[in-house]
């Protein structure tokens, strides 16, 4: 067995201490959180480019359309054509805050769990070389 | 750092492990509380939904009879000024997940010294 092969042996052996454990699971979890993240930066990139189509507003395929024509006959088809504007308007712009805040959302998970990984791996890596020489070291001697 | 398997090691690391994830979660959770408060839905209120026609079976002509614009108006300046008022909960959210962060942050910093202690204690090393 070369030093290689018998310090992976040594870093299989002592990887169990709670120390690693921990470390190893703060990374876990850290990752999940930065792959969260990436789905819902994908997802809101995918509402960005495929805008959907509002179906619960009153101008939505369920409504009944008599009722907008009795409210054509009675307050006139410009008053409505406003309305129709105004509500698309605003939710075109609903749309649009909502995306932004979709996108912060998605950076403050990877964001806030990035660091956290970055740091914890950087120990288990670390410690680990430190654990491989220090053994290598004792087997040597 | 401690290594050792003991029921006191195994303690600490597991409150640092929680309460890192809660300050993590906190975090987040505050990020997109204040997105709510900084880049709120403007209240969107179709007249329409501020008078319903009475339809009194499937097929017959609804009875229409809706008060003038003015108070069509009226009824929904108060339904937004109610969806502006909900809005107002993103505050408290904020400052809930804030707490969660400012609570968890000292239990970790406590536990997570007392794993150096616990470590100096045993002889480990704690050059990590």
């Amino acid at each position: 067995m070369d030093l290689q092969q018998k310090s992976g042996v040594i870093a299989m052996r002592i990887r169990w201490d709670l120390e690693h454990v921990y470390l190893y699971l703060v990374c876990f979890v850290a990752l999940i959180l930065i792959i969260i993240g990436a789905v819902n930066l994908t997802q809101t990139a995918i509402a960005y480019v495929t805008p959907g189509y509002d179906y619960y507003g009153p101008y939505g395929p369920g409504e009944l359309e008599r009722d907008l024509e009795i409210w054509e006959e009675r307050f006139g088809a410009e008053f409505v054509a406003g309305e129709k504007e105004r509500y698309e308007t605003l939710l075109e712009e609903n749309q649009r805050r909502r995306l932004i805040r979709d996108l912060v959302s998605g950076l403050a998970f990877v964001g806030v769990a990035a660091p956290v990984y970055l740091y914890h791996w950087r120990k288990i890596g670390r410690l680990e070389s430190k654990n491989i020489k220090s053994n290598a070291g004792d087997e040597a001697g | 750092m401690a290594k050792a398997w003991s029921i006191k090691n195994l303690y600490y690391y597991l409150v640092c492990l929680v309460t890192l994830f809660m300050f993590v979660g906190g975090a987040i959770s505050s990020v997109n509380s204040a997105m709510e408060i900084i880049l709120p839905d403007e209240p969107n209120v179709p007249i329409f939904y501020t008078y319903y026609p009475d339809y009194r079976a499937e097929f017959e002509r609804p009875v229409f009879d809706p008060p003038s614009l003015e108070e069509l108006e009226a009824r929904r300046a108060e339904q937004e000024n109610m969806e502006a008022y909900y809005r107002g909960y993103s505050t408290r959210r904020l400052l809930n997940s804030m707490a969660f962060m400012i609570i968890a942050a000292p239990f970790y910093i406590y536990h997570w010294k007392r794993i150096g202690l616990a470590a100096e204690e045993r002889g480990d090393s704690d050059e990590n």
